[in-house]
């Protein structure tokens, strides 16, 4: 392993040492990146290192930036309960993700990978959540949470109990939430697996029929290991947007009751912008920024290397 | 064509460019409001038109924003080439921050005593940081009880004992007696419930006491006054008289459940009561039922306390903002145009003699209370940075769900304040 590794820096070594010189090639590819990397470097590079800048000021958003407190911004985010309730609400979002919303959309996708009558419909109904602004699923599943008026009560009502007022309890809330990330997310997934699971070969499952391998055999055994790139994307896809996690939010709680349902964003949002508190944003900004890259880079390199 | 024509073309071509250019070539004011009533916002418009007949060479823009998205976009919108010349202001701490920013233009040299006296100087006050003028008072508004008369009269209250906190404590335990839901609060914004403890504490403190706080001077806000504002909360609180479900409900929704008849007091601002006829179910909201009440005196704390509660809302300009937006203003907050906003868009303006002025006679009885007032004191909330002012709904918030004490509120809320100063 070290060997290996020192082979490899050894490389870079002697790459790097050459004499530089450019082939034709990598001048008329330097001229064309160009646009793109100027583009790149003032529409994201800089805004970035500017907001991780503002992250070190104590700044309210008015006139020029204002006194540098150094990590004052950060100390104050690790020790505020509020960060902290916001980052388990994170992490609850991302494991209902993987465990409720990514296998049942994988269980629909096998149900309707297949072609057979009315599956169209079926998709489309699976598909629709995803389809809708996250704003306007807010606003429904708000309405839908009603104590007095909504359909949760109704339904309650029909098995002859009271529901609660969901999205006012603020132990209760957060499941409510969850609730609707999964209603929301789970058709984007299926069609992603619906997509992995008509690649898999027609010959490999007709094999498996013919040497004798039950449909649980074959799910667990030949479709599954099969939809492996696909599940690791989903994953991906599923944390990364949990992480992000905003739109559905403002809507639905906007982060309320009691700040019991502040995800990172809306975080940053109630108490970097609207409390006009934006060097203090920026320091939300910056670790969200970081676990992100962090977690895109090595998801990448240690789970998705070879997909 | 031969080229003399087409030199004349030519030349006549350029003619109508500069002549177009030229008519173009107005002073463009922008003015940002966060005005959702459209006889309101008519009014302006009138005002804006009314403004531009005298003046051909200035062109009055309004832009509308929503009140949250004003709040949180006003920083950018000051940072960009479009920043808006005048808007929208509620005073107090954001005002102060926004003149410690160095994106305000100070308006003391336009403001003569013929212009300050048209409006109640005091008024002025609220946009004044240091001795300097930033803004024009333009509205005023009163905090009170509305209340159902038949939803009172089934819980046999009398009207008459509401003067005191302990016969609203009484009447609560009656309206609950009789299975009527005694307040509505739309408590997922923070503000509603902060009226009940700014209100009580005007009551146990006064004016001089929050001054006092907001000066760093003597105990702060851990000073008893304060701290028996937050009790006498807490001791409401208890008797949890709000709706079911209060936490997730928003403003709208507690004029609709008061407009309803489905509760029988809304503490809220004179601004409400159309609203609680626009957002009941039937639209035509309580009709006659529809009653108003001053907040009650504290028998524990100031005696026969003659301070009152609302807001006092004014334009400001921005640091580039032409003469022409300051003149505007001036013609805006004339007399004549005041009180047509006032009578067509529900907007009283802390104008000498208003209460004479109006026709509606509800609307008349807010002005004399503001004008008969010993002290009109602006939200608490907003007297702070946007921070505090966020922090202060929250330990409120926390009171009524009786997660905080009275001490525990009031100290937390003096630790916000010392750790934004």
């Amino acid at each position: 392993m070290a060997m290996a590794i020192a082979e490899k820096i050894g490389a870079l070594y002697t790459r790097a040492n050459k004499p530089l010189r450019l082939s034709r090639g990598t001048t008329t590819a330097l001229i064309f990146i160009l646009p793109a990397l100027l583009l790149f470097t003032t529409l994201v590079i800089l805004p970035m290192a500017e907001a991780a800048s503002f992250s070190f000021y104590e700044w309210g958003g008015y006139g020029d930036v204002g006194q540098f407190v150094g990590l004052k911004n950060y100390q104050r985010m690790f020790s505020h309960p509020v960060f902290s309730r916001a980052l388990f609400n994170n992490f609850l979002i991302i494991v209902v993700s993987i465990l409720v919303a990514l296998p049942l959309a994988f269980l629909l996708a096998v149900l309707v990978a297949d072609k057979f009558k009315g599956v169209s419909f079926f998709r489309a109904i699976f598909f629709i959540p995803y389809i809708l602004a996250d704003v306007a699923a807010g606003l429904i599943w708000r309405f839908l949470y009603d104590g007095q008026y909504g359909v949760v009560q109704f339904v309650a009502g029909l098995f002859g109990f009271t529901a609660p007022y969901l999205l006012a309890d603020r132990d209760l809330a957060m499941y409510a939430v969850l609730a609707v990330v999964v209603w929301k997310y789970f058709g984007l997934h299926m069609i992603i697996y619906i997509a992995g699971l008509q690649s898999i070969p027609r010959e490999v499952l007709e094999a498996a029929r013919i040497d004798g391998a039950s449909w649980w055999d074959t799910l667990i055994r030949v479709i599954v290991p099969m939809m492996g790139p696909t599940i690791r994307l989903t994953v991906f896809f599923s944390i990364i947007g949990s992480l992000q996690f905003f739109d559905l939010i403002m809507p639905l709680t906007g982060g309320g009751p009691q700040n019991s349902t502040q995800t990172l964003v809306s975080y940053l949002y109630n108490f970097g912008i609207v409390r006009l508190n934006i060097g203090f944003g920026s320091a939300v900004g910056v670790f969200l920024f970081l676990v992100c890259v962090v977690f895109a880079f090595s998801y990448r390199r240690l789970l998705m290397a070879k997909d | 064509m031969s080229s003399l024509s087409k030199f004349r073309l030519a030349l006549s071509l350029s003619a109508a460019l500069l002549t177009a250019s030229a008519a173009s070539a107005q002073e463009v004011v922008n003015w940002v409001h966060i005005e959702q009533n459209p006889d309101t916002v008519r009014v302006f418009e009138e005002i804006a038109a009314g403004y531009e007949a005298l003046h051909p060479d200035v062109d009055i823009k309004l832009q509308y924003l929503e009140n949250e998205a004003y709040k949180a976009r006003l920083p950018t919108m000051l940072q960009s080439n479009d920043a808006p010349d005048i808007f929208y202001s509620w005073g107090g701490g954001v005002l102060a921050e926004q003149v410690k920013g160095g994106v305000l233009r100070d308006i003391s040299a336009s403001v003569d005593d013929a212009w300050k006296t048209s409006i109640a100087p005091s008024a002025f006050g609220a946009f004044t940081v240091d001795g300097k003028i930033y803004g024009v008072p333009v509205r005023t508004s009163l905090v009170g009880f509305f209340y159902n008369k038949k939803l009172f009269a089934q819980a046999g209250i009398d009207e008459a004992s509401l003067g005191t906190w302990s016969g609203l404590m009484a009447a609560v335990d009656k309206l609950e007696a009789a299975g009527i839901t005694p307040m509505a609060l739309g408590g997922q914004e923070g503000w509603p419930q902060h009226f009940y403890f700014s209100y009580l504490a005007i009551r146990t403190a006064g004016h001089e006491k929050l001054n006092a706080a907001l000066a760093g001077e003597g105990e702060g806000f851990r000073d008893p006054a304060f701290v028996q504002a937050f009790q006498l909360l807490a001791d409401l609180s208890a008797k949890n008289p709000w709706q079911e479900g209060w936490q997730a409900a928003t403003t709208g929704d507690s004029y609709a459940k008061f407009g309803n008849g489905e509760a029988a007091m809304l503490l809220q601002g004179d601004w409400a009561r159309a609203s609680t006829a626009t957002e009941s179910a039937s639209g035509q909201g309580l009709g006659d039922d529809l009653g108003w009440f001053a907040f009650p005196q504290v028998e524990t704390g100031i005696v026969d306390s003659k301070e009152t509660f609302g807001g006092v809302n004014g334009w400001i300009f921005f640091k580039d903002a032409s003469d022409a937006a300051v003149d505007f203003v001036r013609y805006y907050s004339s007399r004549e145009n005041l009180i047509k906003l006032a009578n067509e868009g529900y907007q009283i303006a802390p104008m000498p003699g208003m209460a004479d002025e109006l026709k509606d006679t509800w609307q008349k009885m807010v002005a004399q209370t503001i004008e008969a007032s010993a002290f009109h004191q602006n939200f608490y909330n907003v007297m702070f940075s946007e921070e505090v002012n966020r922090e202060l709904l929250d330990i409120v918030t926390s009171v009524v769900t009786g997660d905080r004490t009275a001490e525990e509120a009031a100290d937390a809320l003096q630790t916000a304040w010392e750790f934004s100063h």
